[in-house]
């Protein structure tokens, strides 16, 4: 497996659009800074400081395109007959795909705090209102939620991505599943506390619990579930199919 | 070894492959030949484990490929138009597979300088021209020096360099390294002067299966006489076959000089007697006659 997933990265860090991609997951993450720092003028240092820290929803969309494109990229170049003719075991294949997603993903995750910090400290530096509130601890906790959000959120993008076995295809099916449907069957009925926008949600911004979202706990749960059925979808599948 | 047994493969309103049975020897290059639509991609995809056969089996190394150890080091592929994503360089391409095959980085290098390619490995295959796509994935072929290798339609787009190359890599990796070489190809001329033995499909059937050597054995004996089919009962009698078109018969079966005494047995008096070497080409179109889709 370890063969498997040094190949599947040697492929995503060769590409140009996967960096493109990472580029501009930082850049959503700066976005989402910036607007909880600007944004919330009159609220407590504390509410602010953990909107600034809280996960954001571009990045979560460019993280589920990323996963899409290393896997559905594949289809559309036919370079996916070059994988299966060097790996005859597409399991493996498809799995580590999803590890790659995952690590760029839960990198992404990692920085996502730090990069919040860095913002506000500049944005203080520069004049702007309120303060910097919050430990360690809470730290730790934002930025562990935003990788499981986002590395759930890879690992989504690349079983759509096979199982779409087009990139224009994939994008637009997750961007219409997971940011439309999801999210108005999440506002709108009982489904809100297991939709997976609301999971990723309780993630991105774990110390603020909302009505009808689910728990941090049981958010991580939803996670596994949805990304662990999609991925096991997406293996069936393709296990069965011809290229 | 390929081995492909029964072999069928259906889509919903066509039988792409039905029953196919043939053998591609280790240390023998195998042409594969067949008109457009007759079955020979799907045939490859289910030798490479790529199509799931309805019916029957195809075995690399006595073998299904999806139940190699290590695809890569049995079976090397060159499909056509090669399967690289453009916007990755060459170089990155091959390491991704020797990555995943578990095959030592420095192989990449090894085989891009094997195929040419060596002043060129850090270019983006989007650049590359469509001869360089082809090298690149004899290279992608090469890396874990498989036993079989399968090449469909290596030729396209090499130059005539390339082609050369092509023949005398093929030849040599069959007959001094006793490897299994499967080629399909449309460019007859080349398969003859290429490979041992011929498979022939046709409407994804098997069609003939014979060694090229039993070409230079198959010619055929033209005679002119006015008086053709008086001469053609003649030669039917005498042990041949005669095809008659005007005054020209086209005899089979008996060698010129057994054409000649039988023609002056029988008193007919010849205008012409020759003989007309059959060569891959004219025993394909015989083969294929009608059978394209």
């Amino acid at each position: 497996m370890g063969h498997q997933i040094a190949a599947e990265w040697i492929k995503a860090r060769s590409l140009r659009s996967t960096w493109v991609l990472v580029g501009l997951a930082v850049l959503g993450m700066i976005a989402q800074a910036l607007q909880g720092a600007i944004g919330y003028p009159g609220e407590s240092d504390r509410a602010q400081t953990l909107e600034v820290m809280s996960g954001s929803g571009l990045t979560l969309l460019v993280v589920t395109i990323l996963g899409v494109l290393l896997a559905a990229g594949e289809y559309s170049s036919k370079s996916i007959v070059s994988t299966y003719t060097v790996t005859a075991d597409r399991r493996r294949v498809i799995v580590a795909k999803a590890a790659v997603a995952v690590a760029i993903a839960a990198a992404l995750g990692l920085v996502s705090v730090p990069l919040a910090r860095l913002v506000a400290v500049i944005w203080f530096a520069l004049g702007g209102a309120g303060h910097w509130d919050a430990g360690l601890g809470t730290a730790i906790h934002y930025g562990y939620g935003t990788m499981i959000a986002y590395a759930g959120f890879a690992v989504v993008g690349v079983a759509i991505g096979v199982l779409s076995r087009s990139i224009a295809i994939g994008v637009a099916v997750a961007f219409f599943g997971l940011f439309v449907l999801d999210a108005i069957l999440g506002s709108v009925s009982f489904y809100s506390e297991y939709a997976f926008t609301s999971a990723a949600e309780a993630l991105n911004n774990p110390d603020v619990h909302r009505e009808g979202f689910p728990r941090f706990g049981s958010a991580i749960a939803l996670m596994a579930l949805y990304g662990g059925l999609l991925a096991a979808i997406g293996v069936g599948v393709e296990r069965r199919r011809d290229v | 070894m390929i081995q492909a047994e029964e072999l069928t493969k259906e889509y919903r309103h066509l039988t792409a492959v039905k029953q196919l049975s043939f053998t591609a020897e280790a240390g023998r290059v195998t042409g594969f030949l067949g008109p457009n639509g007759a079955g020979k991609t799907t045939t490859i995809s289910m030798i490479l484990g790529l199509a799931e056969p309805d019916g029957g089996q195809a075995l690399v190394a006595g073998k299904p490929f999806r139940r190699l150890d290590n695809p890569a080091t049995a079976v090397g592929a060159v499909l056509e138009g090669g399967a690289f994503h453009d916007g990755r360089p060459a170089r990155a391409s091959l390491r991704a597979s020797c990555a995943a095959a578990g095959l030592p980085a420095s192989r990449v290098d090894e085989v891009l300088q094997v195929v040419g390619l060596a002043d060129a490995p850090d270019r983006r295959v989007g650049k590359y021209s469509l001869g360089m796509r082809q090298r690149l994935s004899l290279a992608q072929a090469l890396l874990g020096d498989p036993e079989v290798l399968i090449l469909d339609e290596p030729a396209n787009g090499l130059d005539p360099e390339g082609i050369v190359w092509l023949r005398q890599t093929l030849r040599r990796l069959a007959r001094e390294e006793g490897k299994t070489a499967f080629v399909s190809s449309h460019i007859l001329a080349e398969v003859q002067a290429t490979v041992d033995t011929v498979v022939v499909i046709a409407e994804g059937q098997l069609v003939s299966e014979f060694g090229v050597g039993e070409l230079s054995g198959g010619r055929t004996v033209i005679a002119r006489a006015k008086q053709a089919d008086r001469l053609a009962d003649e030669i039917e009698r005498g042990g041949g076959k005669a095809v008659r078109r005007g005054e020209e018969l086209s005899i089979t079966g008996l060698d010129p000089d057994r054409v000649g005494e039988i023609a002056l047995s029988a008193g007919v008096a010849l205008s012409a007697l020759g003989v007309e070497q059959q060569d891959l080409e004219q025993r394909y179109m015989e083969l294929t006659a009608g059978k394209g889709r």
